[in-house]
């Protein structure tokens, strides 16, 4: 072998050895790369970025440069948590209204977002909100940039519960507007539980019942799932819930914060404690012990409970001459408008919610109370 | 196997002060040996309690994990006559208030109670169907897991000390 060809072979075998050494030296994975998004990894680093839906007709991905690339505020902000505690923070990052006037829009016109966090945990944030309060996209909270698991964005909307200062925000759902339908049927939630199979469900230190939501939506036979189910707490608390979420998981009706919404595959902050009232679609599912402490109570004869005219009116059901009520094994009662003060449900002494009519026949007493609607 | 556990108790010595509630493991007449020969992989403190040149009656093992904020620190005992786990405590952890803070709770340590040594410990989420099960603590799965983990840990090692005092 000569000597120029020996030097061209040395050369090529240092390009190649070169070309090797450069591609050793670039980073495998880049740690956005590695990064799971349901750890709610990597804060500000590059690539990073969260998804806006329902804007316009794709979605949108924004990446976290671009957010912190706009006018931060900087304001102390509190947040509320579910036993009332409060805590106090000092919150930077932009306003989501000026993220949205990039796009033609204003936070005060949507009519509902829902705020997704990389581990699935999602609330809805309700227009009441939207019009009242500021959201901040926030990068820097107390002066210093978020942990792992707050990154890279957390959303925070000052003096709100702090269900809404979602960490690891990965995506921002804009909500059409729902056409909210006309409640057709009061369901009683405690009669239309005992119809289901429960289940043991460990809730902290004790050994609960539950039924699957599941089996619950089974029993009502809705003709049509609407998309969304909407809550009322005892407390007043109102919540808005992805049917598909809440079809997921679990009433559980015994024990503390029972009537309680959970899954054991649900992050705790989407729990839903001490149901009064649930609304899907054109049938309502109101608790009849929560509603003795909402709507308050009557006294009939010897049977203290709710008033069944303020139990009709209280989930709007709408107006209707004449009612039918229906007992969980199929038996019937028809009453007329004016019958429906005489009413009032109860519990009886087998723990059967019951409604009994002052002055009116025995006949028209119904146990294991399922259902009210209106009839022509 | 007893009589070279018993060797082995003796012949164990401690370089480090014994914590005060490890100490508080021995009964009047008891002695505590640690057993640094079975330490590592998390397993960060090993001791044996009885009385000494007898069988010793329970291992104290104290071993570290990583919980949903930082690390837990669990000590484990188990009852060597039965083979049953006797207790399982929290000594040091830093999960928050409103969800692994429960960890110390006595309701869900009490979950680890007369579980054998001789199996592994599975956590599960919404009821024990099996007596290897424990039930995580409500919207605390992570911190929950970490126990688990903690305790299977220790149970690995004590199977392991015992095969090799058999031998």
């Amino acid at each position: 072998m000569g000597k120029p060809v020996r030097i061209i072979k040395f050369l090529a075998l240092l390009l190649v050895l070169t070309l090797a050494a450069a591609a050793c030296s670039a980073p495998a994975e880049t740690p956005a790369e590695k990064a799971d998004p349901a750890e709610g990894q990597a804060g500000g680093q590059e690539g990073e970025r969260i998804v806006i839906s329902g804007l316009e007709s794709t979605d949108i991905e924004v990446t976290v440069e671009e957010i912190k690339g706009l006018e931060s505020v900087t304001v102390e902000a509190t947040s509320v948590s579910s036993s009332g505690e409060q805590n106090h923070y000092t919150v930077t990052g932009p306003l989501f209204d000026d993220l949205l006037k990039k796009y033609g829009k204003s936070q005060k016109d949507l009519v509902g977002i829902r705020l997704v966090a990389g581990d699935g945990y999602s609330i809805e944030v309700p227009p009441e909100i939207l019009q009242n309060r500021e959201l901040i996209l926030a990068h820097t909270i107390n002066g210093k940039p978020l942990d792992e698991r707050t990154r890279p964005i957390r959303a925070v909307i000052p003096e709100e519960r702090s269900m809404y200062w979602i960490r690891n925000l990965a995506r921002i759902e804009v909500l059409e507007s729902a056409q909210k339908a006309e409640v057709a049927r009061v369901y009683i939630l405690e009669t239309l539980i005992s119809q289901a199979n429960a289940e043991d469900y460990t809730y902290y230190e004790s050994t609960d019942r539950a039924v699957k939501v599941q089996e619950l939506l089974g029993l009502l036979g809705l003709d049509s799932m609407p998309d969304t189910a909407s809550f009322v707490a005892a407390d007043g608390f109102e919540k808005n819930e992805q049917l598909d979420i809440f079809s997921k998981g679990y009433i559980k009706f015994t024990g503390e914060d029972a009537p309680l919404f959970l899954s054991p595959d649900l992050p705790k902050g989407m729990y839903i404690k001490s149901i009064y009232l649930c609304t899907m679609g054109d049938a309502a599912l109101v608790s009849q012990e929560m509603a003795m402490g909402v709507l308050g109570t009557k006294q009939v004869e010897d049977k203290e409970g709710v008033d069944l005219k303020e139990l009709i009116k209280a989930p709007g059901l709408a107006d209707a001459d004449k009612y039918l009520l229906t007992a969980a094994d199929g038996y019937t009662v028809e009453i007329s408008r004016d019958d429906r003060e005489k009413g009032v449900v109860f519990k009886n002494s087998k723990g059967q919610i019951t409604v009994f009519f002052e002055g009116l026949p025995k006949s028209t007493q119904v146990k294991d109370f399922l259902s009210i609607e209106g009839i022509e | 196997m007893i009589v070279a556990f018993v060797c082995l108790l003796t012949a164990c010595s401690c370089r480090e002060a014994v914590p005060d509630y490890i100490l508080k493991l021995a009964a009047d007449g008891e002695s505590i040996e640690r057993m640094e020969e079975y330490e590592g992989d998390g397993i960060t403190a090993v001791y044996a309690v009885g009385v000494k040149g007898k069988p010793p009656r329970m291992a104290a093992q104290e071993s570290y994990v990583q919980g949903f904020n930082d690390t837990i620190k669990v000590l484990v005992l188990i009852d060597i006559p039965t083979g049953l786990t006797e207790g399982v405590h929290i000594l040091e952890h830093h999960e928050t208030d409103d969800y692994g803070g429960y960890v110390t709770e006595e309701w869900f340590l009490q979950r680890f109670a007369g579980k054998d040594a001789g199996t592994r410990l599975v956590l599960v989420k919404m009821a024990a169907k099996s007596k290897d099960d424990i039930v995580a603590i409500t919207g605390a799965t992570y911190t929950s897991q970490a126990v688990v983990d903690a305790v299977n840990m220790c149970l690995i090692n004590y199977r392991r000390i015992i095969k090799e005092v058999e031998l």
